[in-house]
């Protein structure tokens, strides 16, 4: 009798300190759903752009691994912002009239898996739309480039290109035709974009974050350092004196918060938990957004909130120079074909030196302007018949019918040069071009704005 | 290629790295060419402005900035009167003839084999020899950012290397030989390594710190060479293939690769690597920055690429005559280093996917 009722206490305190302590049990249980370690952040058919500036229009502003994505947005397969209607009660969409005239539905190809927070509600007539934790998903019919919102455009604060619709917006050295953009229109207040990052509805305990980590592709845990957070499937044992495993420690007069809990240790740390499963960090991540220790065990995976969609013939190879590469399932090196851009401090070399700039890789899109002897040797890292953009990925149909990959906008290619996995031996390599005619018929064309003589490079494709 | 009998090692890494300069007074005839503010009044004129027109510019530049002038310059190219980039077309922008340089010394090597008959033969100021192909330094030694020394680095070679230092793969030397202290056969290697320079709290190179040598292939070069007096020298000439960063340009490349390597007495040592490079290579570097770099640092672009095409020396164009290539010499620094190669025992397995 003792025992069971030292149990009931037991489970009415925690109970009790978890509804005292936490308005998270809502992410629990807000939208009907049990929480889910690491679920897919999108299923077939929503894609994932940065917002802004992040899409690398922009030629001169950012330096060496400066691109910060500070927003990144679900979207349509073509990367248009997808939004949400404040007053559309949950699993009904009320967008009607006026209102439809700006916002058009975002329909569910026939088919389509839905799954965890993504749904599908019918409407008045009878087409399936989109909805995210109930609320019917939209896009905007100003909206022309990925990045946009309510309609302002990234693009216009790049050197001179067309947009979406093949206007000519931007301009300007460097992109300097910033300096006169119209300011942004502000988006109703009754609509909202539908955000994958940064994730808003969840508590987390002081000293634990939530960031992207791309390295993890995902959105995970970090501690007050900013270094990944890994879980541990099962109970801590007492790690060994050389484990390259640090367990997260919370404070002695910390509180369970959310999904945030404690382990038991043998050793008496407190440690933090999540979903239940206790938290570490890995000796070998020296920086914010290494996630060197994926992989290493298979009891312990990185703590995501959400995880980006891979393709099942894709792998993420670690390399000796440049951190994590996507690579082919069999470890050859991915790379993408990118513009170059001049930055002060010369990082190109680094790792993210030379950040993906979406925006580019639409530009050049599935056209390497490659010779004969380029094409012999650089292949199109194909997709199977069968495959759906996702999440980043995306798929470019050929013109001999073969689906080219296509990770956050770049298509992806292969090179013969690589031989084992980790070879990156055509990383780097560059295609300038600059005119010696003094009287030129026709104007040299890479696909993308330059400030001076352009160039393309191949670069290596980094998660 | 067989290694000389390496009973002996020794790596380097190199601690600075830029055109090899030996700038005197009264080696431009004339003058030095101008400074970009002075020549972007000369293209004014070029561009068929008046001197009242030009003067307006000016006083404006001075009173509020010159961004009239620079949106000018930065379309100053014309294909049928229409403006165009001129760092992409630079042929279709008046050649504004900067001078290039007459003085009798530069550093380097006789590539050619033409000794004391050669026309353009400078004298090394260091070894005396007669007949040295420098045809890169002719062609920039008189516009301001190139003059100077190999003590006083020339302002852009400086400036280039304390932006690469810190983020550019770092560039390894390894001299295997039976004896490097004295005379005899000597094994030159160049690899790139994994990491950057290291260097100390105060910015100078840091000695004996160990580097992981790059298996990528294409910046791995292996030379014949042989120890006289102290200074390493390569004897057999081949092609020198190096990736850099396109700062300065995406690769190094030259032919005819010549060395020569000093050892200093705190054990770092210094040399000068020249051969034929490709002038387009060079040129590239400088247009790829556009007007940001022809503002800040580099000088009239326009007038750079007119001075390499005009002095370029080697491999003319079975077709146009043109030469594609142009006589250079680089200086090196290097202070000691272990060199390790980066073995497949280091690759980790895939960790996902």
């Amino acid at each position: 009798m003792t025992i069971r009722r030292t149990l009931f206490w037991t489970s009415a305190l925690s109970i009790a300190m978890l509804v005292t302590a936490t308005d998270l049990s809502r992410a629990a249980s807000e939208y009907g759903r049990a929480p889910e370690f690491a679920p897919l952040a999108t299923p077939p058919g929503i894609g994932l752009q940065p917002l802004g500036r992040a899409q690398g229009f922009d030629l001169g502003k950012q330096t060496a691994a400066a691109l910060n994505r500070a927003e990144i947005a679900f979207t349509t397969v073509s990367g248009l912002t997808l939004y949400t209607y404040v007053p559309n009660p949950a699993g009904k969409a009320t967008c009607a009239n006026e209102c439809a005239e700006n916002w058009k539905p975002y329909l569910v190809d026939t088919g389509t898996r839905v799954f965890g927070p993504w749904s599908s509600i019918t409407r008045d007539d009878g087409t399936k739309q989109w909805a995210y934790d109930g609320k019917p998903l939209y896009t905007h019919v100003k909206d022309v480039d990925p990045g946009s919102v309510n309609g302002n455009s990234p693009a216009r604060f790049g050197g001179r290109r067309k947009n979406g619709v093949g206007e000519y917006v931007g301009g300007g050295i460097r992109g300097s035709g910033a300096r006169n953009a119209k300011p942004d229109v502000p988006l109703p207040a009754e609509w909202k974009v539908a955000l994958a990052y940064p994730v808003s509805n969840m508590i987390v305990p002081d000293g634990v974050s939530i960031k992207e980590v791309p390295d993890a592709t995902g959105i995970a845990l970090i501690d007050h350092t900013g270094r990944t957070l890994y879980a541990l499937k099962g109970r801590p044992k007492k790690e060994a004196l050389n484990s390259p495993w640090v367990p997260a420690t919370a404070p002695q007069l910390a509180k369970p918060v959310g999904h945030f809990t404690f382990a038991k240790r043998p050793d008496g740390i407190k440690q933090w938990s999540y979903l239940g499963r206790p938290l570490y960090t890995y000796v070998e991540d020296l920086a914010p957004g290494d996630a060197y220790g994926a992989g290493v065990d298979k009891q312990i995976e990185v703590a995501a909130v959400v995880r980006y969609y891979m393709p099942a013939d894709v792998s993420i190879q670690r390399t000796l120079g440049q951190g994590n590469v996507l690579a082919t399932k069999d470890g050859k090196t991915l790379y993408r074909r990118d513009g170059f851009i001049y930055q002060s401090g010369g990082g190109h070399s680094l790792r993210r030196g030379q950040p993906p700039r979406p925006a580019v890789g639409r530009d050049i899109g599935i056209n390497a302007r490659c010779d004969a002897a380029c094409s012999k040797v650089w292949h199109p890292f194909l997709a199977p018949a069968d495959a759906k953009p996702q999440g980043f990925w995306n798929i470019a149909p050929r013109p001999d019918g073969t689906r080219q990959w296509v990770y956050q906008d770049y298509a992806l290619w292969t090179f013969d040069g690589d031989k084992a996995p980790g070879d990156m031996n055509g990383n780097d390599a560059y295609m300038t071009a600059f005119s010696e005619e003094a009287a030129p018929k026709s104007l040299l064309d890479f696909g993308t704005p330059a400030d001076g003589a352009p160039a393309l490079v191949w670069a290596i494709a980094i998660p | 290629m067989r290694s000389a009998a390496a009973l002996e090692t020794r790596s380097y890494v190199v601690s600075y790295f830029g055109q090899a300069a030996y700038s005197e007074e009264g080696d431009c005839p004339g003058g030095i060419n101008p400074t970009i503010e002075e020549q972007y009044l000369k293209n004014l004129a070029a561009l068929g402005y008046n001197g009242t027109e030009i003067e307006a510019f000016a006083k404006k530049a001075v009173e509020e900035g010159g961004n009239d002038i620079e949106r000018l310059m930065y379309e100053r190219g014309r294909i049928d009167g229409k403006p165009i980039n001129p760092y992409v077309y630079p042929e279709t922008v008046v050649d504004p003839k900067l001078v290039a340089l007459t003085g009798k010394y530069a550093y380097g090597f006789d590539l050619d084999g033409r000794g004391v008959d050669d026309p353009d033969g400078f004298t090394d100021p260091e070894t005396k020899e007669a007949g040295i192909d420098n045809q890169f330094f002719r062609a920039f030694g008189c516009v301001r950012p190139y003059r100077g020394s190999l003590a006083g680095r020339p302002t852009y070679w400086a400036w280039a290397w304390g932006q690469l230092q810190d983020s550019q793969p770092a560039w390894l030397i390894t001299l295997s030989g039976e004896d490097l202290d004295k005379d005899g056969e000597v094994t030159v290697t160049f690899d790139r390594a994994l990491e950057h320079l290291k260097s100390n709290s105060d910015g100078s190179p840091r000695h004996d710190v160990s580097y992981r040598i790059d298996s990528d292939p294409r910046s791995h070069n292996v030379f014949r060479g042989e120890i006289r007096d102290g200074v390493v020298n390569v004897t057999e000439h081949g092609n020198f293939r190096m990736l850099q960063n396109p700062l300065v340009a995406p690769e190094l490349n030259l032919k005819s690769t010549h060395f020569r390597f000093k050892f200093r007495r705190d054990g770092s040592a210094e040399g000068i690597l020249g051969g034929y490079q490709p002038w387009r290579e060079i040129y590239f570097a400088f247009a790829s920055g556009g007007p940001a770099f022809e503002v800040c640092i580099t000088g009239d672009i326009v007038g750079l690429y007119y001075l390499l095409k005009r002095n370029a020396d080697a491999d003319a164009n079975p077709t146009t005559g043109q030469n594609d290539d142009i006589s250079a010499s680089y200086q090196v620094e290097a202070v000691p280093a272990f060199a390790v190669p980066a073995t497949d025992i280091q690759r980790k397995a895939a960790v996902g996917g």
